[in-house]
């Protein structure tokens, strides 16, 4: 008795009125509704300083660089972006309570497209992507062809750079993990903590014995050095996060495999492979953009700088002695971005398995 | 369609040894059934026939060929997994296809085989699910269809029927025993369902801690188990295990001697069957005890009665309960199928106590409590 009397919060005491059950209800849709917003603004809040720059990189590539309309089209441009940050999530609240939800979209599309077109097309400029088809990117009719490289070039030997360096990790990768995964051999335990030591160690403190190792090796100066040593640097991750896909790969089928008939090397090809199609995929995608962005060994063994990586070519631009243009600095930004925009949006699926996979061990 | 020879084959992991010496002859065609318990070595022995583990010693022979050196692939024994194994990345139709893509064989060839081994285990509607879309017992169903499929030599079935619900495992087991019987492959099945063993299987090996306790047919194993492991271990309720002191020909249970019909000496233990019990009054009886609990199962009554030489349970037939928890009652038995075992818990051979030594016990057994 005396808790029930002391306890005036209790919610479900024996006489409920009809307004207690009111003012409950009311509490709970004011909670619930403290709650969400309260995530809202805590993600948002967290989000913009992440976020903005991509937006800013964008608005700047496609702006020319007098400071004084850039800084007009930056602060437009941010203001569009939380109109239609804000329009999104009351519509996203009131999405239930809408007839025709799809319309409001568009509509709020339509409101974005209008006030860019008005506020910010007349400022915008596809100039500073000159360099795209003019190697002459100083307008002074002298192309200084002999040191800038076009960006295609640069483009295509990151790309084989970092292709070369994904099928060098998976295929040497796929192998060496399914074989600590699957076979007991002696020492299989050190070799796994070797794998972690050597993933954990700072590669840029090798940097002068690969150099040097390189140079006997004659392959200094060639991307083909780089992406050995990329490759090299790379490996140990991806067979530790490789094995673990393997490891949950049952036994039992690929025991069962190899009773139907398969060899083992079939029964590895026909049912495991498959089953890690996800981790491979994981893998190589992370493979390929860490030789995207490398950037440290491409500048310290590409000496004479005759082979451009995109990184190399960002640094290029943003060295000229001009003075930086930093329109263009966005716009070739924005060109380094795209492709890993392109290979997330088809990999994304594959990437977030990977810490259910991988993290097992 | 082999006839299987186990010669001393042994396994070990490292340095423990899951499987000692095993000998053992299953005959060509025959349905024997592995039971025992969680890690008595099951799986193993499963996986030596089928060739996946290299046994550590010893000879394992299909129609008297060594087949030590013969590697699973072309060994043709197909297999059921206890986690079923199905290939998640192939529909259920290419699940059970898969074990034909490694012979020589036409296409329609292939898709008649695998609609029959689908129909045999009832489920062609399935055939173009992934396994991931399947309940447990259709994922089960499926991998006997794999197992099926190729028309083995030699069938192994580890719990093939565990995830099936009641009505569908009896008719499953009748099932696997009607194809069985009709394709004729030799067949093991390791199960931990004694009822499943004993009803499919025209042998039981009943497997304890890495050894063989005993192989037999199903009664063999029910009657006279050769030691207290098989004992305690078949039947459901297990037999009621008292212990003793034999003397000459006189067997004494806490208070109580029996008659022995043979001579025996030393620490025995005394094993009767609770349906072998007849319940009669105290008086009729040497060994006296008080009910404990009272369990009405529908056909029959089990009772729990604590008595000077431990718990004894007992069951008996019809559905009217006849002794009230509380009540004194003595223990005569029904048969002279009375075993007893020596110190080591093996039994001994044509030993027998006499419980019903009372020649008016028989008469005098109790009329239901008003
Ligand atoms: N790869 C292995 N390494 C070491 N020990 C193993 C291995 N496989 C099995 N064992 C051991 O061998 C013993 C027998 O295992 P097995 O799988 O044959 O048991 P089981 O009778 O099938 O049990 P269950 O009914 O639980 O399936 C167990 O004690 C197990 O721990
Ligand atoms: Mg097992």
């Amino acid at each position: 008795m005396a808790l029930a009397q002391t306890n005036t919060s209790m919610p479900l005491s024996a006489s409920v009125t009809p307004d207690d059950w009111a003012r409950l209800e009311r509490r709970g849709a004011l909670n619930r509704a403290g709650f969400l917003s309260a995530i809202i603004i805590f993600l948002t809040i967290v989000s913009v300083p992440v976020l903005l720059p991509y937006l800013w990189l964008l608005v700047k590539s496609l702006t020319s660089s007098d400071s004084e309309v850039s800084r007009l089209v930056l602060w437009r441009s941010t203001a569009i972006a939380a109109v239609a940050y804000l329009g999104a999530i009351a519509l996203a609240f009131l999405a239930d309570r809408l007839r025709k939800p799809a319309l409001s979209w568009a509509a709020l599309g339509v409101v974005v497209v209008i006030l860019v077109a008005i506020f910010l097309a007349p400022y915008l400029t596809f100039d500073n992507y000159r360099f795209l088809w003019n190697r002459d990117i100083e307008g002074t009719g002298t192309t200084r062809m002999d040191l800038m490289p076009s960006i295609w070039a640069a483009l295509g030997s990151s790309l084989a750079f970092a292709i070369a360096q994904t099928l060098i990790v998976t295929i040497v990768a796929t192998p060496a993990a399914y074989a600590l995964s699957r076979f007991a051999f002696a020492g299989r335990e050190n070799f796994l903590r070797g794998l972690l030591l050597l993933h954990a160690f700072p590669a840029l403190a090798l940097t002068v014995a690969i150099f040097i190792q390189l140079h006997y090796m004659g392959l200094l100066n060639s991307l083909t050095g780089v992406v050995l040593v990329m490759s090299a640097l790379e490996l140990p991750f991806a067979i530790f996060v490789l094995k673990g896909f393997f490891d949950n790969v049952p036994w039992d089928i690929e025991m069962s495999a190899v009773t139907d008939g398969a060899t083992r090397s079939q029964a590895f090809r026909m049912v495991v492979l498959p089953q890690v199609r996800g981790g491979l995929i994981a893998v190589a995608t992370f493979t390929f953009l860490r030789g995207w962005e490398e950037y440290v060994f491409v500048q310290t063994l590409l000496i004479d700088k005759s082979q451009m990586t995109m990184s190399l070519y960002l640094f290029f631009v943003a060295q000229d002695n001009m003075g930086a243009d930093y329109g263009m600095i966005a716009a070739v930004g924005i060109v380094y971005l795209l492709p890993v925009l392109i290979l997330y949006t088809f990999t994304q699926k594959y990437i977030t398995q990977m810490s259910f996979g991988g993290i097992k061990g | 369609m082999a006839k299987i020879t186990l010669d001393n084959v042994t396994k070990n992991w490292g340095e423990t040894q899951v499987l000692k010496p095993m000998n053992l002859a299953i005959e060509n065609g025959e349905f024997v059934a592995i039971l025992g318990p969680s890690g008595c070595g099951k799986s193993t022995t499963l996986f030596l026939l089928a060739g996946l583990y290299a046994p550590s010693a010893g000879e394992i022979a299909f129609d008297g060929h060594n087949v030590n050196r013969i590697d699973a692939r072309d060994r043709n024994v197909g297999i059921v997994f206890q986690s079923y194994a199905l290939y998640p990345n192939l529909t259920v139709r290419e699940n059970i296809a898969f074990p034909l893509r490694f012979k020589t064989m036409g296409k329609e060839e292939v898709v008649r085989r695998v609609e029959e081994a689908a129909n045999l285990v009832q489920i062609s509607a399935l055939l173009d699910r992934r396994p991931s879309q399947l309940s447990g017992g259709q994922q089960q169903r499926v991998a006997l269809a794999r197992a099926l499929v190729k028309e083995p030599n030699i069938l192994l079935l580890d719990e093939p029927l565990s995830n099936l619900d009641a009505t569908l495992r009896i008719t499953m087991r009748a099932e696997l025993k009607s194809i069985q019987r009709r394709l004729g492959f030799t067949t093991l099945i390791v199960t931990h369902d004694q009822i499943e063993a004993i009803t499919m299987a025209d042998r039981i090996i009943c497997m304890n801690n890495g050894e063989i306790a005993q192989i037999g047919t199903p009664d063999d194993l029910y009657r006279c188990p050769n030691n207290l492991f098989v004992a305690g271990f078949i039947g459901t309720p297990p037999m009621n295990l008292l212990k003793g002191e034999a003397d000459g020909r006189c067997l004494q249970i806490a208070n109580a001697s029996f008659d022995l019909d043979a001579e025996c000496a030393g620490a025995v233990t005394f094993g009767l069957r609770p349906e072998d019990i007849a319940l009669v009054s105290p008086e009729a009886a040497q060994l006296q005890g008080e009910v404990v609990t009272v369990e009405p199962m529908g056909r029959e009554v089990f009772y729990t009665i604590d008595t000077p030489a431990g718990l004894i349970h007992a069951l008996e037939y019809g559905e009217a309960v006849r002794h009230a928890p509380g009540a004194k009652v003595g223990i005569s038995c029904k048969s002279d199928l009375t075993l007893v075992f020596d110190a080591c818990g093996n039994r001994i051979a044509d030993l027998h106590a006499d419980f019903s030594n009372h020649a008016e016990v028989s008469a005098r057994v109790l009329e239901p409590a008003n």
